[in-house]
């Protein structure tokens, strides 16, 4: 019998857009933090060593105090760590792995599957390593591993564990990508007896592929994004040849990731909004977007903007997810009537309403959904396609800078009623 | 507020005064300079002032005690505001307290704090400050009102009055807030400024940060691809280099075959030429012995010849000897011969220097002797001319002169009458001008005086009569004539210092012939002094003989003193020419006896060389006899030690058998060359060559793509330390934050600006909407002082800018203090008659209207009057000038006195 830690996806070096340059390195420490953890994790059940699937790195080109820090963190892991080169991390010339940093510093029971096919790890246990050599291999890696190995059941007393990542073919929405795992050979090596457990790394959340245990995405230790399902996990797996494989997920992380989806009408919907968000655990790590629809009167409107500004202070992230965010300001008067502003106040408001149309989306409009959806796009399926990571830097590089100061329009002319509206409910002499 | 009566109490200069004010209409409050008109008022603001406790100890307070007094100063007031009619009273300093009465509408009593509280409360709900300031026209003001736009009172007044709501309550008050939203985001003009700007400098430097470090990783990322292309140039550079290595193998290979053929050839060869210098050796051997034998005999043929020559050579020297001791002695006596004729040469030369030298003293001598004499003649001619030369001219006018006194004098004498004076018995004295002054003639019995009446001529017979016969007025004026003209001659006369014309014409005759003279002699100097120099002539003609001609003949007199000879042998002959003829025959002597010189030399240097040539001849051949000697002993024994060491007979067996040898070498170097030139060893070198050079470029290509790579590597190393892809999304992260803090601060300064905008600009619109009704008011008031053509324009802030009277505007400030005063006076009026009467305030002029004329005077209190009239308004006036408000209709007074 053997027991080891299944992990993937640590992304140390992630950043996140929608993350203020005072949440991003807590955000970033978070993610070397969860390395302790999942080794106490690892100690506490007396796994024999830890294998990290995939995307250790977010990048190669990480600044050397990113990769000490992670390293300081593995050193406190009590047990072997086999670390495999993803699509992030590649083994390629610039590899994280055969730089000088990593090279010199890594402590020593730390070891990179850099090589394809069975690693001889313990007596009796082979981890059959699929590293990536580069970013677009163009092939299953897997398929590569496994079919340097010797054919037929592995020999009694020998534990082989297949270690990859990337996208298996029946959950790949692309089923023309060449580099997709195929799960069916797998499965018959599985049942063959010539394997015994396919850890894999990739996928953010914690998924089994197919009906038994046996091929299994660990999911990232600390969530990245609002899609991903049962982040935060590690599985302790057990295997014995000729049983079946037991899987225990573990959960050691602390971020959360809130998707709000509210319909809004009163003043009690607001209650209940403001209410939700005091709820939430752990603020300063929670990442909490907001799908938001309904019709508020420009005083709710006004409250609404004052119960997001409060919650921003405390979250570590509050956005408008804006695709799905569809928020009437209805301006019909009553409001105004009820301040009671009258003489050249009174003719400014009707000028300012009149070319204020009530619009969607008006609680906040930050610049943080284009990467929302972008992320997205990639959730529920693997985590990122090749070569979405260039195209996207590409873009960014390119976009059209936020250009200040625009001329008065519907935008400005809401803001104005909202700024008088707030100037004046004070009451005025 | 309505104000009904005032007293003060030891305020300022005034120890007690109560003004009672009426209802409404216009009061007038009269009094002298400082009997305190102006103080009750001022105690009546300080009364009023929230500021002003009775417990105060302001400087403020301090003004109202009066000077030197140790009083406590006094207000008491009644006064209606916002519906209550109340007495309230204030002492300060003092035993300060507070009082208060309300009288309606509900009765109440309050002092101290309590009423202090109360009233400050009633005057913040119902006093309009703003308007209690405006409508107080004071004596130091220049009539223009305080911004009335921001009087509450007024506001609403004007609204109700433009028949619109566009005062808003607390409007300004708003704006003031938004303002200041405004100018947190924005300067004044517009600009950005605070936060915002810096959230978009931030936001800038954010961008440039993405964009450098998206270069970077891109930058990373050529250089992978770089790094790659790299490697696989090193790998198949490895390919082509062990290529050319197999290459240059075979290359060597053939040419170490070819190698060993080219050492063969050479061995043949070298045998080859081995057994051609030995048969060559021979045959040079066996020619050298019988060279040899052949220079034995003719060398001794040519020592015979020579020994032959030798014999007659000596012979010839020999005759020649007694030949050159001749010609020796005759280049000796030749020598002699020349020197002595040359020596009767040079004697001849001086003797003629010498007498050439006496010659030309003799001439300068002569020279010297006629200047002399000239120069003597010239000083002398020079004193003859007269003292005042006379010239012809001169001459020639007094004879004119005198000519026509001569033709005057007949010509007066003629036309004269003539008189004829007889004495015919007693003395008769007759007195004639013409004679001279007071010259008389007296004639006695019988005598008879007769002339020309020229002039006046008096007769006297003493005892008896006297006669004038004066001369008619023609005879006058020809004595006249003659008189100038004889004047003028004896002008010209004493002029020339003659005594008459005789004396001028010999003088004139003395200074032409001194002067001929002087040119002459000066012709003179000039022609024997021609050639010299310039000095001596000028002064030769100053009167002296030239000092450099004398010290010139004194010179060659000196010379030729010192060439003088004495010699009795050769006496010195006669003259010049015959020295020359002797001189002339000793060079013709001295030349014959070069020619006769050469000659001897001649002979005796022909006969020199001779004897030279012969001496040489027999040297020479004594050498080569001695050198022919020594050439056969050396050839003879040569020739036996050769014979010795082989005979002839062996030398010629020698010879053949060497040929044979030769032949035999010959051979094989055919058979190795051939061998050679079959294995085309040029053609395996050049590619051995070419075989080593692209072994040569392989290698250094090879080398050049690895040292590529290298590079490269270290460059891949060098980006991958810097961790450009975290840097890139930490920088994107950045711009992001930037981006949503500036999109953030853009949404409220853009709100703040565009409500700024529309409310300002919305108030900017009311107020232009108020100042109607107000221009209006002040219009028809106006009008009843200045008449119909009277206008005023009001801007937004209700403040007047312009008067128009007539057609002609003027701007306020440019109007006359009475003008403006005047103006003031209106405003406040119309001000007045606008507000309600119940929140207005009393309008208070304060001894105004010094400068107005009394017409104007006159309209403007009519003016008060009927403004006043019907309306509630209440107008205090001040004046220390009685009767100044007569005009005003139904005007009560108030008299203050000290």
């Amino acid at each position: 019998m053997v027991r080891f830690l299944h992990t993937a996806d640590w992304q140390i070096g992630m950043t996140r857009r929608f993350l203020s340059s005072e949440a991003q390195p807590r955000f970033s420490q978070s993610r070397v933090d969860v390395i302790r953890r999942l080794g106490r994790v690892a100690q506490d059940q007396a796994c024999a060593f830890v294998v990290v699937c995939g995307d250790v790195f977010e990048s190669n080109q990480l600044t050397p105090q990113t990769v000490r820090r992670a390293l300081e963190a593995l050193r406190s892991v009590p047990v072997p760590v086999y670390l495999l080169p993803g699509n992030h991390d590649p083994l390629d010339a610039m590899s994280v792995y055969t730089s000088a940093v990593f090279r010199e510093e890594a402590p020593e029971h730390v070891h990179v599957l850099d090589g394809p096919g069975p690693h001889r790890v313990a007596p009796g246990v082979e981890l059959v390593a699929a590293p990536w050599g580069s970013k677009h291999p163009g092939r299953d890696l897997v398929a590569e591993a496994l079919s340097v190995v010797d054919q037929g059941p592995a020999p009694a007393g020998t534990v082989r564990v297949v270690v990859g990542h990337g996208a298996v073919d029946e959950l790949d929405p692309d089923r023309r990508n060449p580099a997709s795992i195929s799960t069916g050979p797998l499965r018959a090596a599985l049942d063959e007896g010539q394997i015994h457990y396919v850890a894999l790394g990739d996928r953010h959340s914690r998924t089994q592929v197919g009906d038994r245990p046996g091929i299994h995405y660990s999911g990232a230790p600390e969530a990245t994004a609002w899609r991903e399902e049962r982040p935060g996990d590690v599985l302790v797996v057990e295997v014995e040849p000729g049983a079946e494989v037991r899987v225990t997920p573990h959960h050691v992380g602390t971020w959360s990731f809130h998707l709000v989806q509210e319909r809004l009408g009163s003043d009690a919907d607001l209650d209940a909004l403001d209410a939700r968000l005091r709820a939430l655990p752990d603020k300063d790590r929670a990442v909490v977007r907001l799908a938001l629809r309904g019709e508020l009167t420009v005083a709710q409107h006004a409250r609404l903007e004052e119960v997001c500004a409060r919650h921003r202070d405390t979250l570590a992230a509050l956005d408008q997810w804006g695709r799905h965010t569809d928020l009437a300001v209805l301006d019909d008067g009553t409001d105004w009537e009820d301040l009671g502003l009258g003489g050249f106040l009174a003719t400014a408001v009707e000028e300012i309403r009149a070319s204020a149309r009530p619009v969607g989306g008006a609680v906040d409009e930050d610049g943080a959904e284009a990467e929302a959806e972008a992320e997205g796009a990639g959730l529920g399926v693997g985590e990122d396609r090749p070569g979405l990571e260039e195209e996207r830097r590409g873009e960014e590089a390119a976009r059209e800078p936020f250009r200040p100061g625009r001329d008065d329009d519907e935008t400005s002319a809401r803001d104005a009623l909202a700024l008088l509206y707030r100037l004046t409910r004070g009451g005025v002499a | 507020m309505r104000v009904h009566r005032i007293t003060v109490r030891d305020v300022k200069g005034v120890r007690e005064s109560t003004v009672e004010f009426p209802e409404h209409g216009v009061v007038v409050v009269e009094g002298p300079n400082e009997v305190g008109k102006s103080t009750v008022l001022e105690a009546f603001d300080k009364l009023l002032d929230p500021r002003l406790k009775a417990s105060s100890l302001s400087k403020e307070v301090k003004r109202l005690q009066p000077v030197g007094r140790d009083v406590g100063p006094y207000v008491e007031a009644e006064f209606t505001v916002g519906g209550h009619r109340v007495r309230y009273a204030k002492r300060w300093l003092r035993q300060a307290t507070t009082t208060l009465e309300i009288l309606t509408p509900v009765h109440e009593q309050l002092t101290g704090e309590a009423a202090h509280a109360r009233v400050e409360r009633l005057l913040n709900d119902s006093l309009d400050r703003t308007l209690w300031g405006a409508l107080r026209l004071a004596q130091t003001g220049d009539g223009s009102l305080a911004p009335l736009a921001d009087s509450a009172v007024l506001g609403a007044a004007l609204d109700a009055a433009a028949g619109s709501d566009l005062h808003a309550e607390g409007g300004e008050q708003v704006l003031e807030m938004v303002e200041k939203e405004f100018l947190a985001y924005f300067t004044r003009t517009g600009r950005p400024t605070g936060d915002y700007r810096r959230a978009m400098t931030d936001h800038t430097e954010a961008q440039h940060g993405v964009t450098e470090a998206h270069r970077r990783l891109d930058e990373a990322g050529r250089l992978l691809e770089r790094q790659q292309s790299a490697r696989e140039a090193v790998e198949a550079g490895a390919d082509v280099v062990a290529r050319a290595r197999t290459d240059h193998a075979a290359a060597q290979a053939a040419q170490v075959r070819a190698e060993a053929l080219a050492e063969a050839h050479a061995t043949a060869r070298a045998l080859l030429g081995q057994a051609r210098e030995r048969s060559r050796a021979i045959v040079k051997d066996r020619r050298h012995r019988v060279e040899l034998a052949e220079q034995v005999d003719r060398l001794g043929e040519e020592t015979d010849l020579t020994e032959r020559r030798r014999a007659e050579d000596h012979t010839a020297l020999e005759q020649l000897r007694p030949l050159l001791e001749q010609a020796e002695e005759a280049v000796a006596e030749a020598d002699q011969a020349l020197e002595r004729a040359e020596d009767v040469c040079d004697l001849a030369r001086a003797d003629v220097d010498h007498l050439v030298q006496v010659d030309q003293a003799q001439a300068l001598d002569r020279l010297v002797e006629r200047v002399g004499s000239t120069v003597a003649r010239l000083v002398a001619a020079r004193k003859a001319v007269p003292a005042r030369p006379v010239g012809a001219q001169e001459v020639r006018r007094v004879r004119e002169l005198q000519h026509r006194v001569e033709v005057l004098t007949a010509q007066h004498e003629a036309a004269s009458a003539r008189v004829r004076v007889e004495s015919l018995g007693g003395h008769v004295e007759m007195a004639r001008p013409d004679a001279g002054p007071g010259a008389t003639l007296s004639l006695e019995a019988g005598e008879i005086s007769e002339g020309a009446l020229t002039d006046e001529v008096v007769v006297t017979v003493p005892g008896a009569a006297r006669v004038v016969l004066e001369p008619e007025a023609d005879g006058r004026s020809r004595r006249e004539e003659l008189q100038r003209v004889g004047e003028q001659l004896a002008t010209l006369l004493a002029d020339a210092g003659a005594a008459d014309p005789q004396e001028l014409a010999a003088t004139a005759e003395a200074t032409a012939a001194a002067q001929g003279a002087v040119r002459d002699l000066t012709r003179d100097l000039e022609s024997l002094l021609a050639g010299r120099p310039a000095g001596q002539l000028r002064e030769a003609l100053d009167g002296a003989v030239p000092a450099a001609l004398r010290e010139e003949l004194d010179a060659l007199l000196e010379q030729a003193r010192a060439s003088t000879r004495h010699d009795d042998d050769h006496p010195l002959p006669a003259d010049v020419p015959t020295a020359r003829a002797v001189a002339h025959a000793a060079g013709v002597d001295v030349q014959s006896c070069r020619e006769a010189r050469r000659s001897a030399v001649a002979v005796h240097r022909e006969r020199q060389q001779g004897a030279a040539l012969l001496r040489a001849r027999l040297d020479r051949a004594d050498g080569h006899l001695e050198s022919l000697r020594r050439q056969v002993e050396r050839a003879t024994s040569e020739l036996a030690e050769a014979r010795a060491v082989m005979s002839d007979g062996a030398l010629d067996e020698e010879q053949a058998r060497r040929a044979t040898l030769l032949a035999q070498a010959e051979v094989e170097e055919a058979g190795a060359r051939r061998a050679l030139a079959e294995a085309d060893v040029e053609g395996v070198r050049v590619r051995l060559g070419e075989a080593a050079r692209r072994l040569e470029e392989a290698e250094e290509a090879q080398e050049a793509a690895t040292a590529t790579l290298h590079a490269l590597t270290g460059q891949v190393e060098m980006a991958q330390s810097e961790g450009r892809s975290e840097l890139y999304d930490l920088a994107v992260v950045a711009l992001e934050e930037s981006e949503r803090r500036l999109a953030s601060l853009d949404r409220r300064a853009r709100a703040a600006r565009h409500l700024w905008r529309t409310l300002t600009e919305h108030r900017d619109r009311a107020h232009a909407t108020y100042a109607l009704p107000y221009t209006q008011a002040l219009e028809e008031l106006g009008r009843r002082v200045y008449g119909p053509g009277f206008g005023v324009t009001v801007d937004d802030q209700l403040v007047v800018r312009s008067r128009t009277l007539d057609g002609a505007t003027v701007p306020f400030e440019e109007l006359s203090g009475g003008a403006k005063e005047q103006l003031g006076i209106l405003a406040r009026l119309a001000v007045a008659r606008l507000v309600d009467p119940t929140q207005g305030v009393p309008v208070v002029i304060d001894d105004a209207l010094g400068y107005t004329d009394p017409d104007r005077l006159v309209q403007m209190g009519a003016v008060l009057g009927a403004s006043t009239a019907g309306a509630e308004v209440q107008v205090i006036l001040l004046t220390c000038t009685p009767d100044r408000y007569a005009a005003v209709p139904q005007a009560q007074t108030v008299r203050l006195s000290a």
